[in-house]
């Protein structure tokens, strides 16, 4: 007697909503049992990439940028449609970490062959008062002369690195400018989605793996638009 | 105010690189350092300080009903590297330096020092940079993170080990590119148990590749 009162103050019979939940029970195991039995999902259930790196793809980071080349011409991520894109973080005072990710990823390059064309590598410096001009340039094109050095202040930095997730910090001891910052690597498909992250230890022939894999893997779908696609 | 080492043996001697690189010789059995206050060359026997204060005390203890003439040298020997005058060594060895990329002016120099006693490092100057100081490099989560040190322990007989992914010593605002096959030249300054500063002329050759080998 008491639960039927109840019912009544929502305005809802406890018929109707028994039919409801059944309904949409059904409907979810429908859909699990679309996506994942064998010979149902499978052929919509996109293969997971055999990476070395970490995909990210659906971790929704990066998105469009535009940033000023060394030289101060503005490079956004629109005009590397059709290729793969690896954006990495460093500074040109780095003693170590970033000369061997920029002679990874040069070499990475050369061992992709004709496909290196498709690559085209954006090293981003995290020291806007010291990596400026030419040399800033210069150091970047030395370990391949198709990279792209970019710079930016800390307004326009800031939101970018936090796009990747990557973290920098420069703190100044004594004048002595010293610089923390990410050291993985973020690879961009030909349609500008960030698709995977490069740990810093990964060789140059995994990176080149990645960057084929990534060149010819389909387009990404969220899992919300695979799901149904056919 | 370091006034040079004449005081005490310990930085005008025995300290030298264990692998000879260019302005370093090997003669003999001998290893030739340059020291910096004079310029002067110094010839050190390296058999002479193989023998540690602890084989002397050694020695000592055993010594007892037949006192020989070689024992009573080694007592001798025992107390003079007990007295500041005959110190313990320190070895500089595996030194090298990254070559510089056109547009950097800036370089890691790596090495391993070994004490025989507790010493500091205190301070590492230069002629081809503006600026060297001590960094500590760590790596976690994807982060490279840059620490600057003061000064640097050395426990006694226990290497302590400047290579890449660690501890390195940073030269920066360089005066001329690194240029790989090269040699130059820093010089550390320590403390030694004492509290007596000493320092150390380094060779260091210039390589262009990292550990890995790449590039």
């Amino acid at each position: 007697v008491q639960w039927r009162s109840v019912t009544n103050v929502m305005g809802i019979s406890w018929n109707s909503l028994a039919v409801a939940v059944a309904v949409l029970g059904a409907l979810v195991l429908g859909l699990v049992a679309y996506r994942y039995l064998p010979g149902v999902g499978r052929a919509l259930a996109p293969s997971p990439l055999s990476l070395h790196g970490t995909d990210v793809s659906d971790q929704d980071l990066g998105g469009p940028f535009s940033l000023a080349e060394a030289s101060g011409r503005t490079i956004s991520l629109k005009e590397f449609e059709g290729k793969a894109v690896i954006v990495t973080f460093g500074y040109t005072h780095c003693p170590e970490a970033c000369p061997t990710t920029l002679a990874r990823l040069a070499k990475a390059r050369r061992l992709l062959g004709s496909e290196g064309r498709n690559l085209q590598v954006l090293f981003v410096s995290v020291d806007y008062k010291r990596d400026a001009g030419e040399p800033f340039g210069t150091f970047v094109r030395t370990f391949d002369p198709s990279f792209l050095a970019l710079r930016g202040d800390d307004a326009e930095l800031r939101p970018f690195a936090n796009s990747f997730r990557a973290q920098y910090r420069v703190m100044e001891i004594e004048g002595e400018p010293l610089v923390d910052h990410t050291v993985d690597s973020y690879l961009i498909d030909a349609s500008g989605h960030v698709r995977v992250r490069l740990p810093y230890q990964l060789s140059a022939a995994d990176i080149a793996d990645d960057v084929r894999i990534i060149l010819s893997a389909p387009a990404y779908c969220s899992p919300w638009t695979s799901f149904f696609r056919r | 105010v370091w006034r040079g080492s004449n005081s005490s043996l310990w930085g005008a001697v025995p300290i030298c690189r264990d692998r000879p690189f260019g302005s370093l010789d090997r003669h003999d059995n001998a290893t030739i350092c340059r020291t910096p206050e004079t310029g002067e060359r110094t010839i050190i026997n390296p058999d002479i300080h193989r023998q540690s204060p602890g084989d002397l005390d050694d020695a000592h203890g055993r010594e007892q009903a037949h006192v020989k003439y070689s024992w009573m040298i080694a007592g001798l020997c025992m107390l003079l590297a007990r007295s500041p005058l005959l110190a313990a060594e320190l070895r500089v060895s595996n030194a090298w330096v990254r070559a510089t990329v056109a547009g950097q002016n800036s370089a890691a120099a790596y090495m391993t020092l070994k004490s025989d006693e507790e010493a500091e490092l205190v301070e590492v100057t230069t002629d081809i940079a503006g600026r060297a100081s001590i960094h500590e490099m760590s790596m976690r989560d994807g982060m490279m993170r840059m620490r600057r040190l003061d000064r640097v322990k050395l426990s006694a007989s226990r290497p302590f080990v400047l290579s890449e992914g660690g501890y390195h010593i940073m030269l920066e605002e360089l005066r001329a590119p690194l240029v790989a096959g090269r040699v130059v030249h820093l010089t550390l300054r320590f403390l030694d148990a004492r509290r007596a500063r000493h320092s150390i002329y380094v060779a260091l050759p210039v390589h262009a590749e990292n550990a890995r080998g790449e590039r």
